[in-house]
């Protein structure tokens, strides 16, 4: 470059291929992250799920809704329990619900897994995010974070006929039955707070926040990431020593 | 389906009838996935449709990621 003809010296010194494709890759991390050093990437032990938005089931939801699709978090489950370096999930959820069908899988799959799991709820975790929310061996809700307990409401068709009320009370029965059995909730509570009126606007249920939730039995603890995190690491330790006894 | 949501259905639904641009059936790093077109050669992860199960963790194969691909 440096031999080349006046008026046609490049603006840039030439440093090479490799010297322009560290500054790109600096830029870049600047236009995106706002900084330019990036934590370099050190093996978790830990997955993290995040649960947000709308969970998306059968139907595609239109494109204003953020969602969580579980087509992608069904085989991320499997995933995270064959990957050996996996010890741990934790689940974060923000979420105001979704189809029945798959919350309910992700719920099922989250409770069967066979590593640690611990459940965070920000924000909320509103009607099929409750039975996700207690999915995992421990749960915790953030002091403010909220979550809405509801009935099912019929969307679609419907024919106004006793077997509707029938079907809806049946697909009531497998969230109840399944929140009741995987958190310390009893059913006459849950049931109570599902049909409570007066209380939301728009619907009948109620709407528990943080501490709420934890006195009556529905979530384990009030706590943030760093609850999480210290509960999950120890539920490590602890299968990793099981695991050592049942060998000797 | 059973939406179980706390956010009122008119606001969920909105636009569900709206038409949207056709999915295209792509490969990119040797996985074989659904995207929304967004630009010649780039489009929006929809979901994958084959691949090996570690590619689910992959965090740039999450949906709504944006990736480069050859125009099939």
């Amino acid at each position: 470059m440096q031999d080349a003809p006046n008026g046609f010296l490049s603006e840039q010194p030439d440093t090479g291929n490799e010297e322009k494709k560290k500054t790109s890759a600096v830029v870049e991390t600047i236009q995106q992250l706002g900084q330019t050093a990036v934590p370099a990437p050190a093996e978790s032990n830990i997955f993290c799920m995040t649960i947000i938005g709308q969970i998306e089931g059968h139907i595609v939801l239109p494109p204003q809704n953020k969602t969580t699709k579980y087509e992608h978090i069904i085989p991320q489950l499997v995933a995270a329990e064959q990957n050996h370096k996996i010890e741990g999930v934790l689940i974060v959820l923000n979420t105001v619900g979704g189809d029945v069908e798959a919350g309910l899988a992700i719920a099922e799959m989250i409770s069967t897994l066979s590593k640690p799991t611990v459940t965070l709820v920000l924000g909320g975790g509103h009607s099929i995010g409750v039975p996700i929310a207690v999915a995992g061996n421990k749960s915790f809700i953030a002091e403010t974070a909220t979550m809405t307990i509801h009935p099912i409401r019929m969307n679609g068709l419907v024919i106004g006929v006793p077997q509707t009320f029938e079907y809806l009370d049946k697909m009531q029965e497998r969230v109840t039955r399944f929140v009741t059995s995987h958190s310390n909730i009893s059913e006459e509570t849950f049931k109570e707070l599902m049909f409570k009126t007066g209380e939301l606007t728009r619907d009948i249920g109620t709407t528990i926040i943080g501490s709420d939730a934890v006195k009556r039995g529905l979530i384990d603890a009030v706590g943030g990431l760093g609850d999480a995190l210290k509960e999950l690491n120890r539920r490590i330790e602890e299968a990793k020593n099981g695991n050592k006894e049942g060998r000797v | 389906m059973i939406l179980y949501t706390s956010m009122p259905l008119e606001v969920v639904l909105e636009g569900v009838n709206e038409e949207r641009e056709p999915y295209l059936e792509v490969w990119a790093g040797g996985v074989k996935m659904q995207v929304e077109p967004i630009a010649p050669g780039a489009g929006r992860v929809v979901r994958l449709l084959q691949c090996s199960l570690d590619d689910y963790l992959n965090p740039s194969y999450n949906p709504g990621s944006i990736i480069q691909y050859n125009k099939p």
